[in-house]
C-alpha cells in the first residue's frame, strides 16, 4: 500500500516537473500576442495590393529576480510603445508600411549568464534589433557578439561607461556613467557644499563599481576629499560602512547602488544618527519608501526624467501607461524603454531600412525627443541628454532640479 | 562593534538551525525562507495591528503562528516520508524544500522588495564610548532571553529530556514511552517559532525583504551554527555574533566585495580543523 503511495508519488512528481519545465519555456517568450515569429522578418505577400510586412524586434529585461520591478514597468512601456507604432500606422519604409511585432521579450533576471541566453533566445528570431537589458553587467556579457554578428544593440538603462565603446552597432538610450559619474560629483560639491564625501558602492556590480569610479575621478580632479568604502550586492548591513563614514566627519554619503537595498541603506544611515544629504545614481529609480518616508528626507538622485513633469510627452506617456497597465512597473525604466522603441522607429523611418546595418548609421545621427530631454550620440553612440534630480518630499518622489 | 547587529540576527537564526540539528541530526536548510514567511507575514499583519489600535510587534505573533504551520507541514509532508532513510536524502529534501519556498513565494508575492513597516521605534544608546542602535540591543536581548530559555528547557522539562533522549537512540526512546514522531514534530514546531522571531528582528534592521531573502541568510546562520558547535545552543549564540563581528571587520578593513569569501572560509576551516566547532561536544558515532 505505502509502495503504491510512493510510486504514485513519484509520477505525480515527474509530471508537475515536466509541467513546470515547459511553462518555464512558455514565460520566456514575453507576453501575449507578441510572441508570434511566423511572420518573419519585412516578407512581403505576393500579391502586391495587400501589403503585409512585419518588423521584428525583441526585449531583456529582468522579469524576475532581484530587480523584477524594473522589468514589470521595461515590458510595459515596450509593449506600449510597439501598440502605438502600429495604431499610428507602423514603420514607414519606402512607402509602405510595416507592422512593428515583438519577436520575444526575454528575462535576464539581473543575472550576466542568464542574460546570454536571453540574448541568443532574442536573435534565434529574425530580428532588427534587440532592446535591453537593465543591469550593465547583463549588457555586457552580449554586446560583444552582438557586435560581431552586426546586431544592433539599444539598451534603454545600462549606463556602465564602456558599453557603448563596443562598436558602432550598440546604443543607450540613457546617459553614460562617464557623464554620471561626474555631475555626481558636481551635485555634491557644488548643490550641498561636500568637502568631505564618503562613497560606498558595491563592488560585484559593473553599474556600481563603474559609476563610483568615473565619480572618484571627477572628484580627484576637483581635489575633494573623499572615502570609499565597499559592500555587495546582495548585502543587507551597511552600519559598519556608516559609522566609519560618520567618524570620518563626512558631510554626504554617495551611494550609487541598485533601487531593492536603499530602504535599507537610508534607515540604517538615519538610524546612525546621519542626518546630511544621501545621493545616488539613477538605479535609484523605483525605490519603495513605503513606511519610511520621513527618512528620505534629504535623499537625492540623478534621473533620465521626472514622471510627475506636466510636459505634454510627460503626460501622455503616465495615462497612456495607466489606461493600460494600472500604476504598477510604471517608473523612468518604463518610459526608457518606451522612448527606446520610438527612438528605433524613427531611425528606421529616417535610414528607410529595417537592416541593423543601415539603421546604425542612422542612429548615430539621430536627433530624438525623447520624454527626459533631446537625445543625440557623440562618437561612442554614447546619448548625450539632460540630468534631472529627483527628491522625496514625505516620502513623494519630487522634481528638485537639473543639470 | 559594528557587526553586532548583524552578529545577532545569525545567532538568533542559527539558534533555529541547531535545535533542529541537535534533536534530529538534519540540517534544515529550509530555515532560512521559514525567516522569509515570517517576514512576509509580518509585512502583511502588522498594518492589521496597527488599524486594531495594538503595537505593531504583536504582529510577531501572527508570524509564530503562521512559521509554526509552515515548518510543521513541512517536516510533514517532505521529511517524515524520508526519515528512515540517509542523511543525504534528508540534507537534498531540505535543499529542495527551501527551493520550493523561495519559488512558492515568488508566485504569491512577486519578486519586487517590499518595505516591512517599522515595528519600534528605538534610541540609539552610547554605551562605554561607542554608539549602539536600540535595536542591536533589543536582538542581543531577545537572543540571549531565548538562549538561556532553550537551555533551561532542554535541560530541565520532560519534553526538553525526551528531546535530548530521541538523537541519543531512537529505538530506546520508543522502547521508553517516548513518541518519537511527536518529539520532532514538536521541535520543528520550536523551530520555526524562533524562525518568526528571528524574522521580526531581521525586518526591524533590514527593513527590506524579498523572496530571496532566506539563502544568504540562511547560509550565513548555517556557517555560525557550525562555527559554534551545532547542536549547541551556547555555541550558537556566540558563533553569529563572532561571525557578523569577523564579517564586518572584514568588509570595512580588508575585503570590501569579497568578504563572504572569508566567510565560507571560516566554515572550511572549521570543518578540517574543529569539526564539533568551538562549543560542540565531540560524540563518537555509534557503529
Amino acid at each position: 500500500m505505502k509502495k503504491k503511495f510512493r510510486k504514485t508519488a513519484a509520477l505525480f512528481m515527474t509530471l508537475a516537473l515536466t509541467a513546470g519545465m515547459l511553462a518555464g519555456c512558455g514565460g520566456d517568450t514575453g507576453s501575449g500576442d507578441s510572441t508570434s515569429a511566423s511572420s518573419g522578418s519585412g516578407t512581403q505577400s505576393a500579391d502586391s495590393g495587400d501589403f503585409d510586412g512585419t518588423i521584428l524586434i525583441a526585449g531583456i529585461a529582468p522579469l524576475t529576480g532581484s530587480l523584477a520591478s524594473w522589468g514589470e514597468g521595461a515590458q510595459n512601456g515596450y509593449n506600449l510603445a510597439i501598440q502605438q507604432v502600429n495604431e499610428a500606422g507602423g514603420v514607414e519604409i519606402d512607402g509602405q508600411s510595416y507592422q512593428l511585432e515583438s519577436a520575444v521579450f526575454a528575462d535576464d533576471r539581473s543575472d550576466a549568464t542568464e542574460a546570454v541566453s536571453a540574448y541568443n533566445n532574442c536573435v534565434s528570431y529574425d530580428i532588427s534589433a534587440v532592446i535591453g537589458s537593465c543591469s550593465s553587467s547583463c549588457t555586457l556579457s552580449f554586446v560583444e557578439t552582438a557586435q560581431e554578428n552586426g546586431m544592433l544593440v539599444i539598451t534603454p538603462y545600462s549606463t556602465n561607461a564602456t558599453i557603448c565603446s563596443t562598436g558602432d552597432y550598440i546604443f543607450r538610450t540613457c546617459f553614460s556613467d562617464a557623464d554620471q559619474g561626474p555631475t555626481l560629483a558636481q551635485l555634491a560639491t557644488e548643490e550641498f557644499g561636500a568637502t568631505n564625501i564618503a562613497i560606498i558602492a558595491a563592488e560585484d556590480s559593473d553599474y556600481c563599481a563603474g559609476l563610483a569610479e568615473a565619480m572618484e575621478a571627477a572628484l580627484d580632479e576637483m581635489g575633494v576629499a573623499y572615502e570609499h568604502y565597499g559592500c555587495a550586492t546582495t548585502d543587507t548591513d551597511y552600519t559598519a560602512q556608516i559609522f566609519e563614514a560618520i567618524n570620518q566627519g563626512a558631510d554626504a554619503l554617495i551611494y550609487p547602488n541598485n533601487y531593492d537595498t536603499v530602504p535599507n541603506f537610508v534607515q540604517q544611515a538615519r538610524d546612525a544618527g546621519y542626518d546630511g544629504p544621501i545621493l545616488g545614481g539613477d538605479a535609484w529609480d523605483g525605490t519603495d519608501v513605503t513606511g519610511y518616508e520621513d527618512k528620505f528626507d534629504n535623499c537625492y538622485y540623478l534621473a533620465h526624467l521626472d514622471l510627475s513633469a506636466d510636459t505634454e510627452a510627460v503626460q501622455n506617456y503616465v495615462s497612456a501607461y495607466e489606461a493600460e497597465y494600472g500604476d504598477s512597473g510604471l517608473s523612468a525604466v518604463s518610459s526608457l524603454y518606451y522612448d527606446t522603441v520610438m527612438m528605433l522607429v524613427q531611425a528606421m523611418e529616417e535610414a528607410n531600412s529595417y537592416d541593423p546595418a543601415v539603421v546604425k548609421d542612422a542612429l548615430s545621427n539621430i536627433t530624438y525627443e525623447s520624454m527626459g530631454g533631446t537625445i543625440t550620440y557623440d562618437e561612442n553612440g554614447d546619448a548625450v541628454k539632460p540630468f534631472t534630480i529627483e527628491t522625496f518630499e514625505n516620502g513623494v518622489l519630487t522634481y528638485y532640479g537639473s543639470f | 562593534m559594528y557587526g553586532l547587529n548583524l552578529g545577532s540576527v545569525y545567532a538568533l537564526t542559527a539558534l533555529g538551525y541547531t535545535m533542529v540539528y541537535g534533536i534530529i541530526r538534519m540540517i534544515n536548510f529550509a530555515h532560512g525562507d521559514f525567516i522569509m514567511v515570517g517576514g512576509f507575514t509580518l509585512f502583511y499583519t502588522i498594518p492589521v495591528m496597527n488599524s486594531l489600535g495594538l503595537p505593531p510587534w504583536f504582529a510577531v505573533f501572527a508570524a509564530i503562528i503562521v512559521c509554526v504551520f509552515v515548518g510543521v507541514l513541512t517536516e510533514q509532508i517532505a521529511y517524515k516520508p524520508v526519515r528512515g532513510q540517509s542523511s543525504t536524502t534528508a540534507l537534498i529534501t531540505a535543499l529542495g524544500m527551501s527551493l520550493v519556498l523561495e519559488n512558492g513565494a515568488l508566485v504569491l508575492f512577486g519578486s519586487s522588495p517590499r518595505n516591512v513597516p517599522p515595528m519600534f521605534s528605538l534610541p540609539t544608546i552610547t554605551l562605554f564610548g561607542a554608539s549602539v542602535s536600540g535595536q542591536t540591543l533589543l536582538t542581543l536581548g531577545i537572543g540571549i532571553i531565548v538562549m538561556l530559555v532553550l537551555s533551561l528547557f532542554i535541560k530541565y522539562t520532560k519534553l526538553g529530556k525526551a528531546m535530548r533522549a530521541v538523537p541519543e537512540d531512537k529505538t530506546a526512546s520508543t522502547l521508553v514511552g517516548i513518541n518519537v514522531n511527536k518529539i520532532i514534530t514538536i521541535t520543528f514546531a520550536i523551530g520555526s517559532g524562533l524562525a518568526a522571531v528571528a524574522s521580526m528582528m531581521y525586518t526591524t534592521s533590514y527593513v527590506s525583504i524579498k523572496n530571496e531573502l532566506g539563502i544568504t541568510l540562511g547560509l550565513k546562520a548555517f556557517v555560525a551554527a557550525v562555527f559554534g558547535g551545532i547542536g549547541s545552543v551556547t555555541g550558537a549564540m556566540a558563533g553569529g555574533l563572532l561571525l557578523g563581528i569577523i564579517e564586518n571587520l572584514v568588509k570595512v578593513y580588508m575585503l570590501p566585495g569579497a568578504y563572504e569569501a572569508v566567510t565560507y572560509m571560516i566554515l572550511i576551516i572549521v570543518l578540517l580543523v574543529r569539526p564539533t566547532g568551538l562549543f560542540g561536544k565531540a560524540v563518537s558515532e555509534k557503529v
